[in-house]
């Protein structure tokens, strides 16, 4: 009994993630193949990329002063405070620029798309669409993921930016660390193939959650436990907890990978 | 005859889990008439409709659309078929231009200024002017749905399906949706199916008639055959009628025991309707523009109410002073006017004043022997 419910369940996850692969290449494929548009990507980078900027650059901040503070604290205990730059540097461009960036956009952009999609399923907009003879897939998806691609590590880097002037704040402004001393470790330490681990985690982190995002509210009306409204919060409640968990699973992964 | 058929459905079955909505439907709708499908609420109108345009996938059967079959297995859309959603289905985040402009600006390589032009002609000709740069949210229901029409009309197609294109209207829009699709397909000349539980309304625009009933076909036929169709189907067929009285925003059924109220019924009689039924021209357009017409005539204070599938009446207001025999004899000299000026007319009609009293009188509307083919040539 039980082990029926959990091959199903894992059946089904093999499955769905089958189908959103497939969702994925060929809207992308079909958006450039088909239905590409300029002002249609635009619209998606101003989404995903413009209006999420203001919340990248906050939470980024505090990220890089909290790293910086709890960072002085410990280093201070081994006598090398010396290497906070570093320290603050590595832990954002490695590790928590990609994920929280990743994380931040599923909660402003992700989950909204999702719900965006799910709406537009269920008043038959994209059945509309499709009579029109329009690719839906390129016309809906294809444009977010490509603006996912593009955006995801243009704000990751003004996350890791904006994080490591924060560790700044607190390090030198406020605990008196030395100016020199904070910039030259940091800029000594960190290496061309970090940065480049970076950058590969936001393209990844980028093209899954919006591909989650979007697949959970496009095929919203495949799900088979709530309908109507209920269907689509539950669908953006779903992107957004897939989404971390996903982002997590495949941070581990990748890092594994690059290390 | 049967190349004349712009759509032939045949043996199509589909059923959701367990649930067999439709099991083996047969139905021939002919090249630029409309065609209505009637049926209870939940008996698969939609599904019929959604199969046809290729948004279902039937489970097994054949739908041939313009010679092109379209069977079982992958579903595909059809060409030059346009589909009205009961709920319109704009897309919201676009401007009403937007949304008509869009198929226009996706599909075809016309310039911007071409396409500008093309809209600006619709929304001229759907009375649409001004709500260009208006979101649907903003847009009263009537006027969403002629926006939804237009969007459908863009590509030029040569069928549309509407479902239930004025379900939720209130009677006043019912009537202009009901105009406007007759007159935008006399004006295009698409192939139209109608799904509508709009009696008698929706038949006075209909050619061909169809009953969905228990996953089959019950009936199909010209509008005024259904009186003589199955007891079974004209039950269903009454059922609706039913259901139209019971829609808030329905028509009022005529009110049998309002004696103090003067009382009009417009009668339209079947055996002359059934006659050129036969010639080939169909009465409901003319029956339609009659009732249209009078409608026009009543006096301030008069309200109209469905009477049966081909009749319809008007109630007096209560305690209304006027002349009954008066009042019907100006009503009924405003649809003779109608009735000369456009000499199409081939169906009969009678006007009763005050029916089922003593003080019946009765005019005939003295319908032109053109024929409507004559007329047209
Ligand atoms: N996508 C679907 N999934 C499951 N059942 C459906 C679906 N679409 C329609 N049905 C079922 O099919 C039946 C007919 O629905 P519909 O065609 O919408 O009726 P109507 O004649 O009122 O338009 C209903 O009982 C409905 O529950
Ligand atoms: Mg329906």
């Amino acid at each position: 009994m039980f082990l029926d419910r959990t091959g199903r369940r894992c059946l089904g996850a093999v499955d769905a993630t089958g189908r959103a692969a497939l969702l994925g290449v060929q809207s992308v494929v079909l958006f450039f193949v088909r239905g590409f548009s300029l002002p249609r990507l635009v619209e998606r980078i101003y989404e995903i990329g413009v209006r999420t900027t203001p919340l990248i650059l906050l939470v980024g901040l505090f990220t890089g002063m909290v790293l910086g503070l709890q960072g002085y604290y410990t280093l201070v205990r081994f006598g090398s405070e010396g290497l906070l730059g570093p320290a603050v540097a590595l832990t954002l461009i490695r590790e928590l620029g990609p994920v929280l960036t990743a994380i931040m956009v599923v909660g402003q952009a992700g989950s909204a798309m999702a719900a965006e999609l799910g709406i537009q399923r269920n008043s038959e907009q994209i059945d509309a669409l499709e009579i029109m003879g329009i690719e839906t897939r390129a016309f809906l998806i294809g444009p977010r993921l490509v603006a996912a691609l593009i955006c995801f590590p243009i704000l990751t880097a003004f996350f890791d930016i904006i994080g490591i002037l924060g560790g700044y704040v607190t390090g030198v402004t406020i605990l008196g660390l030395q100016h020199g001393v904070y910039w030259s470790n940091l800029i000594d330490a960190v290496q061309w193939s970090d940065v480049r681990g970076g950058f590969i985690k936001s393209l990844v982190f980028g093209f899954l959650v919006i591909l989650i995002c979007c697949f959970q509210g496009y095929f919203t009306h495949l799900q088979k436990r709530y309908f109507g409204a209920r269907g689509v919060s539950y669908s953006a409640t779903q992107a957004v907890v897939i989404s971390c968990v996903v982002i997590l699973a495949a941070d581990y992964l990748i890092t594994s990978f690059l290390i | 005859m049967d190349g004349d058929n712009v759509i032939t459905i045949e043996g199509v079955r589909k059923a959701f889990g367990g649930e067999r909505v439709l099991q083996g439907v047969d139905l021939r709708v002919p090249r630029g008439r409309v065609t209505t499908v009637l049926g209870k609420s939940g008996a698969g109108k939609s599904v019929l409709m959604k199969c046809v345009a290729g948004l279902v996938c039937p489970d097994a059967g054949k739908i041939t659309v313009n010679g092109e079959v379209f069977g079982p297995g992958r579903s595909r859309i059809p060409p030059k078929l346009s589909y009205m959603f009961q709920n319109n289905a704009l897309l919201d985040g676009m401007t009403a231009y937007e949304n008509v402009a869009l198929p226009l600006l996706e599909r075809t390589r016309l310039r911007r200024r071409e396409v500008r032009r093309r809209v600006g002609e619709l929304f001229a000709r759907l009375d649409l002017e001004g709500v260009d740069e208006k979101y649907p949210s903003q847009l009263s229901g009537g006027m969403q749905k002629r926006v939804a029409l237009a969007r459908s009309l863009a590509m030029d197609p040569e069928i549309i399906l509407f479902d239930e294109p004025t379900t939720g209207l209130d009677p006043l829009r019912k009537v202009s949706v009901f105009n406007m699709i007759e007159r935008y397909q006399r004006q295009f000349g698409f192939t139209a199916v109608l799904v509508s539980h709009d009696l008698p309304d929706s038949l006075f625009i209909s050619d061909k008639v169809a009953v969905l009933d228990g996953g089959r076909i019950g009936f199909e036929g010209a509008p005024v055959d259904l009186q003589a169709a199955r007891p079974e189907i004209r039950a269903t067929f009454l059922q609706s009628v039913e259901d139209l009285r019971n829609e808030v925003v329905g028509l009022p059924r005529a009110v049998e025991n309002e004696v103090t109220a003067p009382r009009l019924e417009l009668r339209f009689e079947a055996a002359g309707a059934r006659r050129h039924g036969e010639s080939g021209a169909s009465p409901n357009l003319r029956a339609a523009l009659v009732i249209r017409a009078f409608r026009r005539a009543l006096p301030h204070g008069w309200r109209l109410a469905a009477a049966g599938p081909w009749a319809v009446a008007a109630v007096g207001a209560e305690g209304d002073e006027a002349e009954p025999a008066a009042v019907a004899e100006a009503v009924a000299a405003v649809c003779r006017e109608t009735v000369a000026s456009r000499p199409v007319w081939t169906a009969s009609a009678r006007l009763h004043a005050n029916p089922g009293t003593p003080a019946e009188l009765t005019f005939d509307i003295p319908f032109s022997e053109y024929s409507h083919e004559q007329a047209e040539d």
